[in-house]
């Protein structure tokens, strides 16, 4: 490729591109549920006619290939050509996948690769309408128009050609029903033996087509999935989720095909009244009257509001605004607001710097002056912030695909309501929270949802709801994701901790409902019997728990039996500035993230036990491993280990507990953190440095990282 | 003097694109941008610019829509860009039914595959269309003019029959039984303009050649073909000409006229690798100079360039009448300016005038 990808032209496509796919993710799937939005339908076709208008004017031909025949299918669907259904869907989707794997290899420097010819197949199969257009048919010349044109001869009109003004051409009659016969020919089970051959080819012939899938099981899928796994002989979860897809979306395809084919008679007769429409409007132009032509697409806007599901109406007014309000946003590089942000954090140092020094200075003047400082600093400090602000939407556009996805492959049915999309909050929390969400939405689904026909059994409704959420809470935000499923059952997963001992079946017998609850976080429990493909991906909850624990948030569970369960986030506005415990060793300060310490208590250092080689005290009857900072980070191999007491920080890292001994507790701070180095970055054990009120550097410990590196021995 | 543009695109990416290029150049200015053609029609209001740059599809408001708004407004020429396929060229013409004076493509590989050329291209016919001093009024015009069509359409009465004809008569010392059309940038609206005026008894064949992407000849010949009295239709190779008939030029490739024993005939030729333009107007001349010599109208209208010159002076040594657009009613007065200072011009008419003109034909 000509450009890298550092290039500004190439970065401003992606941006766009990124950001409409991201939207074309969350239209789709409300498209799914009203097929007949014309102006959702308008919206996605701009969107890839967009995506295919940057792809070409940078020859990034693959993007091109898979963007126009999508533009195309979507032209046709808004034409009222061919009815949407989930076999479209599935393919669109399938489409966005792949244009995101696309960005991803232009973001990586390399050339996109092409979309695999059966998608793009498929997707032109789609752009087919139903039925024969009707409006090719050209209206044919009458008789008498025919003789009264003679040939025209030089000098002496005299010849006649043949076929005089007959040269219709018939084209679009064939293009009529071709468009569904890929999918119609489908059993509506698969058998254990047909899976067996998938799998069979899938992984051992790689792309060779063999002949023992039985006919008529969605062959085309099968031979897809093959070529897919190609190159890397293992399946991948993500292969085997689209593979299920294809099938179920082939298993579907039946009824919605004869359906259209039904409509088709009806679709002829739309279009030519269409097309009549169109000339009457052509002819009411000339009528200068400015305001009965503005009203159209008003009306068609408040049209399109009662349409919607009441959810995502107001989704569609922010929408709105934010369409109107394009002309006063620019775009900043995000480096630049982390610049910015950098030189605030500086400044707010100095300004504590200065605030500790006027103690020195009395002078009513200079502590004036500071106050002032103190105040324009603070402001200026929460107005930087907000520059790097994002609503949590960006994240929350994802999950109603996420939730369809799973409860399709499920067989689940689900809604989704998202609540205080517009929440704002810091950039970086906002990715840092996608996959931790994404995981607990997941889970929702999979594990908290049952299904239709046990929800109806216990007298629920057939279609299962999830309620995502956001709110600032204080100087926190609070996330919420509620389920009306099963719930937890407090016994089982006491059981399941005992059986795979996770914990003691004492210290299990002891724990209330709630201590139960946060069982789940522990590494390698999972609660359903068996492990799915959708929520046993090897990532626990243990994991989910690590990463919101590195926002410096916290996670809580709530769960009633039968009625559903509630999973509660909350994290700090801004990962820029960090509540910190700090603490002495010796004559060097340390920061440690306040989320992570429990308690604080004095400690008579000779009650320590060895404990299977590891020095141990007892805490309320339970043995805290406790370990000697100084060891760790002071380059001395035994510290004062001989001292008598000393003060003990117990940190919790996802459920276990840990006792650090320092020298000096200073007291809690808000600390701005600032990154290390290049030196030092990576340094294992430390999340930054930050400089303290009377100058000096203090390090940032991250907890996590110091254990990993230093407390192997375990 | 700068040329002072209004770039209206909803994809940033794009309009950064057009924006940067447009800016580059020394003569040229974006004023403003807007991402909608409700914004457009806004900022078309208050900035005032020379020249509109304006995508089709759009959130809020359409081009097409907004077009219309601002040619009611304040007429400004407006260059569309359009997607050079079939549904494209619906909404082009579209666009310039309610006043765009030209279009481009918008996609660089229905062009070259190069962006740099797509670009350059962008600038010579913004460039073209601020300097052009007639863009604005013409493209006022013939919007003024359009809607008179429009309502006289819906009457019974030919508009001919209520104003008299002021125009000159053409000579009558040759037996004129072939109209050739040439036309380039706003020829689409012109010809329009021109053909619907035809009354019904109007028999001699036209060939029409506007330079034209392929895609858009078919659509242009069936939507002029509902519009006109006429037969229109894009010309197939090897057919004979009709009476009543007009005939459009396809994109992509030559249309030459050729004689075969009595008959005449239309013979489509892939186009030679030199060719700048296809459908190349004095190409069509050329041929018809030879196979029908001196029985030929060809008629130069609006358009960049010079295609048509060297044509219409083969027609004219054949003893053929040359008629072309006066500089007044042109939206670019090159081709027929070319033909004029050729000396091979026998009228000069407005694109009123013409029709009358023609309509006298009869």
């Amino acid at each position: 490729m000509a450009i890298g990808p550092d290039d500004d032209i190439l970065q401003d496509f992606l941006v766009e591109a990124g950001e409409i796919q991201e939207q074309l993710g969350e239209q789709l799937v409300e498209l799914e549920r009203s097929p007949g939005d014309k102006e959702l339908l308008n919206a996605v076709f701009r969107g890839f006619h967009t995506i295919k208008g940057g792809a070409g004017f940078l020859n990034l031909k693959p993007l091109v290939d898979v963007c126009h025949r999508a533009e195309d299918a979507f032209n046709v669907f808004r034409q009222g050509e061919r009815a949407i259904d989930s076999t479209v869907m599935d393919v669109m989707l399938q489409v966005l996948d792949i244009l995101k794997q696309m960005f991803a290899d232009i973001r990586a420097g390399s050339d996109p690769v092409p979309a695999e010819q059966w998608l793009l197949d498929q997707v032109e199969q789609l752009a087919k309408p139903d039925a024969s257009p009707a409006r090719q048919v050209q209206p044919i010349p009458t008789e008498s128009q025919n003789q009264s044109q003679p040939a025209v001869a030089v000098n002496t009109a005299a010849t006649m050609p043949m076929g005089t003004g007959a040269a219709r051409d018939n084209e679009g009659v064939d293009s009529g029903d071709s468009g569904s016969d890929s999918s119609t020919q489908s059993n509506a089970e698969i058998s254990d033996a047909e899976f067996e051959s998938i799998l069979d080819q899938i992984h051992g012939m790689g792309g060779s087509q063999t002949s023992h899938a039985s006919p008529g099981t969605g062959d085309a899928a099968i031979q897809a999935a093959a070529a897919d796994s190609a190159s890397s002989g293992d399946i991948t979860d993500e292969e085997f989720e689209q593979l299920l897809d294809r099938l179920q979306g082939e298993n579907t395809g039946n009824m919605p095909a004869q359906i259209s084919r039904g409509q088709s008679h009806e679709s002829n007769n739309s279009a030519e009244s269409v097309e009549s429409d169109d000339v009457a409007v052509l002819e009411a132009v000339p009528e200068k009257h400015p305001v009965t032509r503005a009203k159209p697409p008003v009306k068609t806007r408040s049209e399109q509001v009662s349409y919607v599901p009441a959810s995502t109406v107001e989704e569609q007014g922010v929408h709105k605004k934010e369409m109107g309000q394009q002309e006063t946003t620019i775009r900043v590089d995000t480096r630049r607001l982390d610049d910015i942000m950098n030189l605030v954090g500086e400044l707010v140092l100095v300004r504590n710097r200065l605030s500790t020094l006027r103690n020195n200075v009395n002078d009513d003047e200079v502590d004036k002056a500071v106050s002032n400082l103190d105040l324009v600093t603070s402001d200026l400090q929460s107005a930087a912030m907000k520059t790097r602000m994002q609503p949590i939407k960006k994240v929350f556009s994802r999950f109603p695909r996420v939730v369809r996805d799973i409860a399709r492959s499920l067989k689940k049915e689900v809604t989704l309501e998202l609540v205080g999309e517009e929440t704002d909050l810091d950039k970086n929390l906002v990715e840092a929270l996608a996959d931790p969400l994404v995981h607990l939405v997941r889970n929702a689904v999979d594990h908290g949802i049952e299904s239709p026909e046990d929800r109806e059994a216990a007298g629920k409704p057939r279609m299962g709801k999830i309620v995502l959420s956001a709110k600032h809470a204080g100087d926190h935000i609070q996330l919420a994701i509620n389920d009306d499923g099963a719930g937890m059952d407090p016994e089982s997963i006491r059981k399941k901790a005992v059986e795979k001992g996770a914990v003691d079946p004492d210290s299990a017998a002891r724990l209330d409902e709630r201590g139960c609850f946060n069982l789940i976080f522990l590494p390698g429990l999972s609660t359903k019997e068996s492990i799915s493909e959708i929520s046993g991906r090897g990532v626990g909850m243990d994991v989910v728990k690590n990463s919101i624990s590195r926002l410096n948030g916290t996670i809580e569970i709530e769960s009633e039996k039968g009625k559903g369960s509630c999973l509660t986030i909350k994290v700090p506005l801004t990962l820029a500035i960090l509540p910190t415990l700090m603490i002495m060793l010796e004559d060097r300060i340390f920061a440690l993230p306040l989320a992570n310490v429990s308690e604080i208590f004095d400690l008579d250092l000779r009650k320590t036990k060895v404990v299977d080689g590891q020095q141990v005290v007892l805490v309320r009857n339970t043995a805290l491993p406790i370990f000697y900072l100084q060891s760790w980070l002071m380059n001395k191999s035994y510290g004062n280990e001989n001292a008598e007491s000393g003060h003990v920080v117990v940190v919790n890292i996802g459920s276990q507990y840990i006792g650090f001994v320092v020298d000096k507790l200073i007291g809690q701070e808000e600390v701005v953190t600032k990154p290390l180095g290049a030196m030092l970055r990576g340094t294992k054990g430390f999340a930054g440095a930050t400089i303290t009120g009377d100058g000096r550097i203090a390090l940032i410990l991250d907890i996590p990282g110091l254990l990993s590196k230093y407390g192997r021995r375990r | 003097m700068e040329v002072r543009v209004l770039v209206v695109d909803d994809s940033v990416f794009y309009r950064h694109r057009v924006v940067a290029a447009l800016n580059a150049e020394k003569d040229i200015v974006v004023v403003g941008e807007a991402c909608n053609g409700m914004e457009a029609v806004e900022k078309a209001r208050r900035l005032r610019p020379d020249v509109i740059t304006m995508d089709v599809s759009m959130p809020v408001m359409d081009g097409v829509t907004a077009v219309r708004h601002i040619m009611e407004e304040r007429p400004t020429p407006i260059l569309m860009f359009s997607s050079l396929t079939t549904k494209g060229a619906q909404a082009t013409f579209d666009a310039l039914d309610a006043g765009a004076v030209d279009f481009i493509t918008k996609h660089v590989e229905e062009l070259s595959g190069n962006p740099q050329e797509t670009l350059r291209h962008l600038i010579r016919r913004v460039r073209m269309l601020g300097r052009s001093s007639t863009a604005v009024s013409t493209a006022a015009a013939s919007n003024a003019l359009h809607s008179t069509r429009q309502s006289e359409r819906r009457l019974p009465i030919r508009p001919l029959s209520q104003t008299p004809a002021t125009a000159e008569k053409p000579r009558t010392d040759i037996n004129i039984q072939l109209i050739i059309i040439g036309a380039s940038t706003g020829g689409p609206v012109a010809l329009q303009n021109l053909l619907t005026v035809l009354p019904k008894g109007f028999r001699l064949p036209i060939l029409v050649v506007q330079h034209m992407p392929p895609s858009f000849t078919k659509a242009f010949a069936e939507r002029l073909n509902k519009i006109c009295v006429a037969n229109v239709k894009e010309a197939q190779d090897g057919e004979p000409l009709e009476l009543s008939t007009i005939y459009i030029a396809p994109g992509g490739y030559q249309t030459l006229l050729k004689r075969r024993s009595d008959m005449l005939y239309i013979q489509v030729d892939d186009p030679s690798p030199e060719d700048i333009y296809r459908p190349s107007v004095d190409l069509a001349f050329g041929s018809a100079s030879s196979a029908i010599p001196g029985s030929v109208l060809a008629i130069v209208l609006t358009g960049m360039g010079a295609d048509g010159k060297d044509g219409a002076g083969m027609l004219k040594a054949a003893g053929s009448e040359i008629w072309v657009q006066d500089e007044q009613s042109s939206v670019i007065f090159g081709m027929p300016k070319a033909v004029l200072s050729a000396g091979y011009a026998d009228q000069v008419l407005s694109l009123q005038d013409m029709g009358k003109a023609l309509s006298g034909l009869v």
